[in-house]
């Protein structure tokens, strides 16, 4: 099995280890789904700003 | 550097990163609540005659006082205002280190919810204040390193705030017959110490209008806590859990599954903050268990 090449799939990846992580080690119910939700809004914004910064990066703007 | 190498690093960053410390309080509390001499109906004359009152508890040894004035709780300076404030004064005078509650009544200030810090500078601890479920007190909560005196001055505004809300809530109630909800109960926590409970214990709790259960899970050779919620016994192997009765749904029990259960309390009221927070207290708590877990592996 490889692992993901690209920016957005490390990103997944990292979120899905960091859930089962949470899975794992959360003692309620309630936890389990703040936290899958906090993720999702973390890894949300990482892709974002990712995102700029390789236009940046490759482009010379934010646009 | 290969690429799984980095992304291992990045994972333990990450992880490390988000391992801050908890919310804590003191792991013992002294519930004083209205054993006092402030709840006095003559004691309560003398404040609104000379805006200063004082009563002293016998066990644990310390002192009240609720003043309307700076002066009458020593901290008075050239640049405090006491108009639109009210002081409330803690004379601690035991070595021990000890978490103290105790109840105002409000025929001092409306019940409010804040956190206060010590006016004085010789003093660094925090009031934590909550309005009592029947809201005739609010439930003063401090923790105090030994012998202390602290002074906690509260805003009027803070009271009007919450009499202002409370007054609103009355009206509509009142007018269209609906409640409102609540965002944060009051209610006061009932504290279970460990050394009551024994292995397979069942502890039945009241759970009438719905209750909040938290345990401890901090390291007992520390004096701070970290209190999250207790899972439900039907997906959880914990210390402790909870489980309930068909048939029985005013009820809501406590099992333990150890023989070294952690501290639990409880309060008769559904919480959505308290509950919020303990969530926050267990995701930030991860990160130590995790390394925990790890540190047992390396070191066998």
């Amino acid at each position: 099995m490889n692992l993901p090449t690209s920016f957005r799939g490390l990103i997944a990846l990292l979120a899905v280890v960091l859930f089962l992580v949470i899975i794992v080690y959360a003692s309620t119910l309630g936890t389990v789904v703040a936290g899958g939700l906090f993720l999702v809004v973390v890894a949300y914004l990482v892709y974002l700003v990712g995102y700029r910064i390789d236009k940046v990066l490759k482009h010379g703007s934010w646009r | 550097m290969d690429r799984p190498t980095r992304f291992a690093l990045v994972l333990v960053g990450l992880l490390a990163v988000s391992a801050f410390v908890g919310v804590s309080s003191a792991s013992s509390l002294t519930t004083i609540d209205d054993d006092h001499g402030l709840v006095d109906p003559a004691t309560i004359d003398e404040y609104d005659e000379s805006g200063v009152a004082t009563a002293d508890v016998g066990t644990p040894q310390m002192t009240l006082t609720v003043a309307e004035s700076s002066s009458d709780v020593g901290v008075s300076g050239l640049l405090r205002f006491d108009m639109a404030t009210q002081y409330l004064r803690i004379q601690y005078n035991e070595t021990l280190d000890r978490g103290v509650r105790v109840f105002i009544p409000a025929e001092y200030w409306h019940p409010v919810s804040a956190e206060l810090e010590a006016e004085n500078p010789e003093s660094d601890t925090t009031a934590t204040m909550r309005p009592t479920d029947d809201g005739r007190y609010t439930a003063v909560t401090v923790a105090f390193d030994g012998r202390e005196d602290a002074v906690f001055a509260l805003p009027k505004q803070t009271e009007f705030v919450f009499w202002s809300r409370d007054r609103s809530r009355e009206v509509i109630n009142e007018t269209v017959g609906y409640q409102p909800p609540r965002l944060a109960t009051g209610g006061e926590w009932e504290y279970i110490d460990p050394s009551e409970l024994t292995a397979n214990e069942t502890v039945p709790i009241e759970a009438d209008g719905g209750v909040t259960i938290q345990q401890d899970d901090s390291d007992p050779a520390t004096d701070e806590s970290n209190w999250i919620g207790v899972p439900q016994c039907s997906r959880s192997s914990d210390a402790v859990c909870t489980y309930e009765v068909d048939g029985n749904p005013n009820t809501e029990y406590l099992l333990t599954q150890s023989s070294d259960p952690p501290a639990v309390r409880y309060k008769t009221s559904t919480d959505p903050t308290e509950r919020g927070w303990a969530i926050i207290r267990d995701l930030e708590s991860i990160p130590d268990r995790v390394w925990s877990d790890f540190a047992g592996i390396l070191g066998g």
